[in-house]
């Protein structure tokens, strides 16, 4: 017999263990009967369609900064102006 | 599933808080005696238990019925007893096996000094180690129960059961259980 044959053994045994007897249904009963902060619909709908705005205003600025790193003419711009003047 | 069960989750579904208060009375005894597993403390175990059926409660309309009422409790039990080890009895000191009670013959044996005997054992193992064999250990799942329960691959339960193994018979090396228990043999 080896060490975790000896568990096995040990953990048939414990399953006969009956836990000392609890109570909760009084608890549970109070933990769901108080009422729930719930938002309204619209105020959730106005939250999203405000975050929806915000995040692509910030998509379309950093597709513009990035266009404007990666775009060589861009970087022309400034000395032809500079030539013309 | 059981036709009690199935009216009191329709009437506690309608907002009747007594039929609910009927599900938990009738089927608290079977989430303790799993989260007994999970925690030795009779206060901490109460707290789990409730934590269960408020989540129950909570998430009642996804009950879809198809299995007996208890076998998605127990799935919620396993998840909010998984959780409380990952979160809390991390930090807990572990016992010295050395001051348990160890009988010395299989008279002695009764299932309580058993249970906190492998209780502790397992509880020197990682949280996804020590379910995977509390579960086969004392609840007599199988590979594919435990995957269902977790909305773990087999797999992945399969590998951690291996591994947990290989680890808790280290750990019984290391603290002599052959020795202690020598009349097992």
């Amino acid at each position: 017999m080896d060490e975790l044959e000896i568990i096995l053994k040990l953990a048939r045994q414990a399953r006969r263990e009956t836990p000392p007897p609890l109570r909760v249904t009084a608890a549970v009963l109070e933990a769901i009967r108080v009422p729930q902060p719930v938002l309204p619909i619209r105020t959730l709908a106005f939250l999203a369609v405000a975050a929806e705005a915000a995040a692509v205003l910030v998509l379309v600025l950093a597709v513009q900064a990035w266009t404007r790193s990666v775009d060589p003419l861009t970087l022309l711009y400034p000395s032809l102006e500079a030539s013309l003047r | 599933m059981d036709e009690l069960d199935r009216l009191d989750i329709a009437a506690a579904l309608r907002g009747d808080d007594e039929a609910f208060g009927r599900l938990v009375r009738r089927h608290a005894p079977a989430v303790a005696s799993l989260l007994w597993r999970f925690t030795r403390d009779r206060l901490c175990c109460e707290e789990l238990v409730q934590e269960t059926f408020v989540e129950a409660f909570f998430g009642l309309g996804r009950f879809r019925g198809d299995a007996p009422f208890d076998h998605w409790l127990r799935r919620i039990a396993t998840r909010v007893g998984y959780r409380f080890w990952k979160n809390r009895d991390r930090l807990r000191a572990c016992v010295s096996l050395d001051d348990l009670d160890y009988p010395a013959s299989e008279a002695d044996l009764d299932p309580g000094a058993a249970g906190a005997l492998v209780h502790e054992l397992l509880g020197r193992l990682p949280p996804p180690e020590r379910l995977v064999l509390t579960l086969m250990y004392f609840e007599d799942c199988d590979t594919c129960e435990i995957a269902q329960r977790m909305g773990w691959t087999r797999a992945m339960v399969k590998m951690r059961a291996f591994r947990a193994r290989r680890r808790l018979q280290a750990i019984a090396r290391r603290e002599h259980l052959l020795e202690k228990f020598g009349w097992m043999s």
